[in-house]
């Protein structure tokens, strides 16, 4: 054999190959709408902040902009989710902890010939990270040549390319044995007015859902005043205005960047929530949407359970994240850090502290489901009590509650056998 | 048999999906407080708006009309008298744990009438053991739509709160809202300007919710009924039977909070 470097096959050539950059495309979603939802929560909201009413107004308009955007992505995990089911796969939840600095967006190459990348980070909003914000989401005119394979490995500098990557192999690998996933077995419904998940059955529905997903990130060739994209320069240059206006204005709490409550054998960097409050709050915050997470997986695998129960599935993941997620995660940015970090205050921080992963058998995942959030209301319930701890927290217990109630009267029976 | 139908407008400033239930100002829905308002709290106003917001419908649901054993009566001590939910009612929602926008219950539900020297009032409880709201069935959380039979056609809503054409009735708001803010802006006032600013951008976003219907209660309430005051109220009025009670809220208002109340309640004598 000749000499010479040993170079991974960068093509999407086969189905292991289309599958792993859904995956990638996965986490990648997964990861954008969760540091957008972290830069909204983070973002002040009263008067009594320090801001003008006028400012008040403009924060409000660009963290419901934050809000909507992540949205949309979720909506995008929801139609990668179908892919990888369109092809035979399983829905894809992991994703690395926070911060992540070498695996996604590979930038230009620096001094030392060492490959750059944008990195993931749970950071407050600012000029910094709405400017980070509009790279992500940035437009590529014209596909990349660079190749993307055992598994490729992929190379890509924006979401449009891997995604173009992805409708490439789309359109050439062969229709007749690609779509071998159950086709009936795809969310297809609304989650909401404003959420849409594509169906995918076929060569073309594939294509159209993958260009559906550039266009709202990147736009269209001819622009899109609604993309992604065009929003977040939008807050741009509207900071920028500001800023220059008003040098004093600062647009977010002293929220803690990536924070974390435990150590992650993958994580370089982060900072610890040391704050007793603050980190159980924390904590709770991840198990609730690791409880989201099973749920999610649950339901996009279709393990046969009646509509009826997945119906409620759907609708309590739904519940979940609007009416206990989100607040959780807005309390911390209110909560002291803890006193290594003076001035400081806590935020959500949405570690995974293991697989996700959900049994087989949909009786005993619905169980677990339901057992978790039980579990997770009475640790809310305990914590309101803590002195100090936010009013809202017994709000919150009561919302668990009725979570876990709901899931617990959908539960599918288990066979006379199996109990 | 004592029967009172009552009507107006009543405030109700709740935010709204996406955003949690107990959002202070609005974010992500499609419901705000706006600049210099207190935050917004989902309880059930049928008198003394905290904030009256102009333009828009002036509150206070009133007794409109009062009749016993079905005779019509031009005066009586509870003819214009204040209809009030007390214990701060909110409608319970929970983003749908409770249940969806449109069927949430009013909880708790305390009635108060109110007039020259009289004064009903009665609380009907959810549940006769009291148990908390998570640990009620689904079923007996919706018996206010439950009992309902079929709402309030929207000619009926609309007809109700004075408005021929909804589409027009926007215009006309938009029109009053860039008038005000105007204004506010020869005034130099930037409070009013960021209030009615945000008003007037989020009122093209506002779906024409006005022609629901979204919340009414048919049957009897329950629990113990009190009568109190020293005016006559031209019979004797029995506390311990049921009191027969029907009503609907609608043409919600999303720019003003404020929807219509119509209903009726009879009081059997003895």
């Amino acid at each position: 054999m000749e000499g010479g470097g040993f170079e991974p096959p960068r093509e999407i050539t086969t189905r292991a190959g289309l599958i792993h950059a859904l995956d990638e495309a996965a986490a990648l979603e997964h990861g954008l709408l969760l540091q957008y939802l972290f830069a909204a929560v983070s973002m002040k909201r009263r008067p009594g902040e320090g801001l003008t009413e006028r400012q008040v107004e403009l924060l409000r308009d660009w963290e419901g902009t934050l809000l909507d955007v992540a949205r949309q992505e979720m909506a995008h995990l929801g139609t990668v989710c179908n892919l990888l089911n369109a092809v035979g796969a399983a829905p894809q939840f992991s994703r690395p902890n926070f911060p992540v600095a070498n695996r996604y967006y590979p930038s230009d190459v620096d001094e030392d010939g060492e490959e750059e990348h944008l990195t993931f980070a749970l950071e407050p909003f600012s000029l910094a990270t709405v400017k980070r914000f509009v790279r992500f989401e940035t437009p590529e005119p014209e596909a990349t040549d660079r190749a993307v394979a055992a598994e490729p490995a992929l190379r890509w500098r924006t979401v449009g390319d891997l995604y173009k990557q992805i409708s490439r192999a789309f359109a050439t690998l062969d229709e007749r044995t690609l779509f071998i996933g159950d086709q009936d077995a795809q969310e297809t419904d609304d989650w909401t007015a404003r959420l849409k998940i594509l169906r995918v059955a076929n060569r073309q529905e594939a294509i159209a859902a993958i260009t559906s997903i550039i266009e709202e990130g990147e736009g269209t060739p001819l622009g899109n005043e609604q993309s992604h994209w065009q929003r977040f320069v939008d807050i741009q240059q509207q900071l920028e205005t500001e800023q220059s206006r008003d040098p004093n204005f600062e647009p977010a709490r002293p929220v803690l960047a990536n924070p974390l409550t435990r150590p992650h054998f993958e994580v370089a960097g982060g900072r610890f929530i040391t704050d007793r409050l603050a980190g159980q709050i924390c904590e709770l915050h991840n198990g609730v949407y690791t409880s989201m997470l099973l749920m999610l997986l649950q339901y996009f695998a279709f393990a046969g359970e009646a509509q009826g129960a997945r119906r409620e599935l759907r609708a309590t993941i739904r519940r979940l994240m609007s009416a206990v997620i989100r607040p959780l995660g807005e309390l911390l940015t209110e909560l002291p850090a803890g006193p290594e970090h003076p001035g400081r205050t806590a935020g959500p921080s949405f570690e995974l502290y293991g697989a996700i992963s959900a049994p087989v058998d949909p009786a005993r995942a619905w169980l677990l489901f339901a057992e978790r959030l039980a579990d997770q209301a009475e640790v809310c319930d305990a914590l309101s009590r803590e002195p100090g701890a936010p009013p809202r927290l017994e709000f919150l217990t009561t919302n668990l509650r009725l979570a876990a109630a709901a899931i617990g009267r959908a539960t599918p029976v288990l066979g006379p056998q199996e109990v | 048999m004592l029967t009172l139908e009552f009507a107006g407008w009543f405030c109700c400033r709740l935010s709204t999906d996406p955003d949690p239930s107990d959002e202070p100002r609005g974010v992500s829905g499609w419901t705000y407080a706006v600049a210099g308002e207190p935050d917004l709290d989902r309880i059930i106003r049928f008198q003394d708006a905290p904030v009256a917001r102009k333009p828009g419908p002036a509150v206070g649901v009133v007794v409109r009309g009062v009749a016993l054993d079905g005779r019509v009566l031009q005066s009586h001590p509870l003819l214009g008298g204040r209809v009030e939910l007390l214990d701060e009612a909110k409608f319970e929602g929970r983003n749908g744990l409770v249940s969806e926008d449109g069927r949430e219950p009013m909880l708790p539900f305390h009635l108060a009438i109110s007039g020259d020297g009289l004064r009903l009032s009665r609380r009907d409880p959810l549940d006769a053991q009291d148990r908390p709201i998570y640990e009620i069935e689904p079923q007996l959380l919706l018996r206010q739509f439950m009992e309902a039979g079929d709402p309030p056609s929207s000619q009926q809503v609309l007809g109700a709160a004075g408005i021929a054409d909804v589409l027009e009735h926007e215009r006309e708001r938009a029109r009053e809202l860039r008038a005000a803010l105007d204004a506010a802006k020869q005034a130099g006032d930037e409070l009013a300007q960021a209030a009615l600013g945000k008003r007037l951008r989020e009122l093209g976003r506002i779906e024409p919710r006005m022609l629901i219907s979204y919340g009414f209660r048919v049957g009897a309430l329950g629990g113990e009924g009190a009568v109190d005051g020293n005016a006559d109220p031209g019979a004797t009025l029995d506390t311990a039977q049921p009191w027969p009670f029907r009503a609907w809220l609608g043409a919600w208002d999303g720019d003003a909070l404020c929807g219509f109340a119509r209903g009726r309640l009879e009081i059997p004598t003895r």
